[in-house]
């Protein structure tokens, strides 16, 4: 079997109607490609038509109430994600304005407090190692999930 | 309509920019969103149900599509249009959720045996029901998941191969090869010429 039949076409009608007529039954009978043809066809035919009787779909009107709701708490959550953006912003505008003014005071006081702490190398390497490696465990952590 | 929560248009057909925009559906209201969820959520449901092999899914992704849809508020050119976008969609969603559960080796909740059946008066007798569904869930089940969907779509839903290709992102041309092929896999399996593994 190489070809498709030119009847096919016809044959599939005949199969969604629900008929076949006797003329285009013996053919099919003769056919190769309509006797495939029939078969899956007519099989899937009548799986879609208990399929259709079976599915437990909810109303239309659960359906756009869902919809309503689930479209509120959306738009709900992007103002919330606005808000939180906006407030960052702010801080941000606060901390730059602060740092402006105040910054290189700040900086010979962090400076001076630096200069009188005294710790030992091994501590200080430990220390570093520590903030090199929180930020890889938490990746590692996240990305495992 | 939809405020600010709309996301990309994800149903991305060149017939819809050539066509003059006066002429497309309005975006829906609610009346026009249940009649239109009223005449497509059973075929959906039942393509979903097919070609994700388990009901859970099917339900969850059946909201998931029509939400997306709304949201999207797409324009489209007629009925059908906007049905093959939410047929898009949906199968995208199953695409997605069949990628992250390869990714989590996810075992499937099926277990290849047919779903329950409900009967009703025009559907074929229940004992015929039993073994078409047992032949067909299993032979489907050896067929990859595009296979699946395009002989639903071909033969169960009756989409053209031009729907098809803008359902399932092929062209249009590569439509008739893969669905004949996927045939006769399937029709392999429901004489019992094909192999089962």
């Amino acid at each position: 079997m190489s070809g498709i039949c030119e009847r096919e076409d016809e044959l599939l009608d005949a199969l969604g109607a629900g008929y076949v007529g006797a003329e285009l039954e013996s053919h099919v009978m003769s056919c190769a490609s309509c006797s495939e043809l029939r078969s899956v066809a007519g099989a899937l035919l009548d799986d879609r038509a208990m399929a259709m009787m079976e599915a437990p779909v909810p109303s239309s009107g659960t359906m756009w109430w869902r919809m309503r709701l689930r479209q509120r708490q959306e738009a709900a959550a992007t103002a919330q994600r606005t808000l939180i953006i906006g407030q960052a912003v702010t801080l941000a505008v606060a901390i730059a304005l602060l740092v402006s003014f105040f910054g290189s005071e700040v900086a010979v006081g962090v400076r001076e407090a630096v200069a009188t702490i005294r710790v030992s190398t091994p501590i200080l390497l430990a220390i570093a190692t520590s903030l090199l490696a929180a930020p890889i465990a938490g990746w590692v952590a996240v990305r495992g999930k | 309509m939809m405020g600010n929560v709309r996301m990309p248009l994800v149903f991305d057909d060149a017939a819809l920019a050539e066509r003059d925009l006066d002429s497309v559906l309005p975006v829906m209201d609610e009346e026009d969103f249940r009649a239109f969820y009223e005449r497509t959520s059973r075929p959906l449901w039942s393509y979903l149900a097919r070609i994700a092999r388990d009901r859970q899914e099917a339900d969850d992704v059946l909201q998931e599509a029509y939400y997306r849809f709304y949201r999207a508020g797409m324009q489209h050119t007629d009925e059908t249009h906007r049905r093959n976008s939410l047929f898009r969609i949906a199968t995208n969603i199953v695409r997605d959720a069949a990628r992250r559960a390869k990714l989590r080796n996810d075992v499937p909740l099926d277990d290849g045996l047919p779903l329950d059946v409900m009967p009703r008066s025009h559907a074929p007798a229940p004992e015929r029901q039993a073994s078409i569904r047992t032949d067909l869930a299993r032979g489907m089940e050896q067929l990859e998941p595009l296979q699946r969907e395009l002989l639903w779509l071909a033969y169960a839903q009756g989409s053209s191969h031009e729907e098809i290709a803008q359902i399932l992102g092929l062209r249009a041309i590569s439509v008739r090869t893969l669905l004949l092929r996927a045939r006769r896999k399937l029709a392999g399996f429901l004489t019992g010429t094909e192999v089962r593994r």
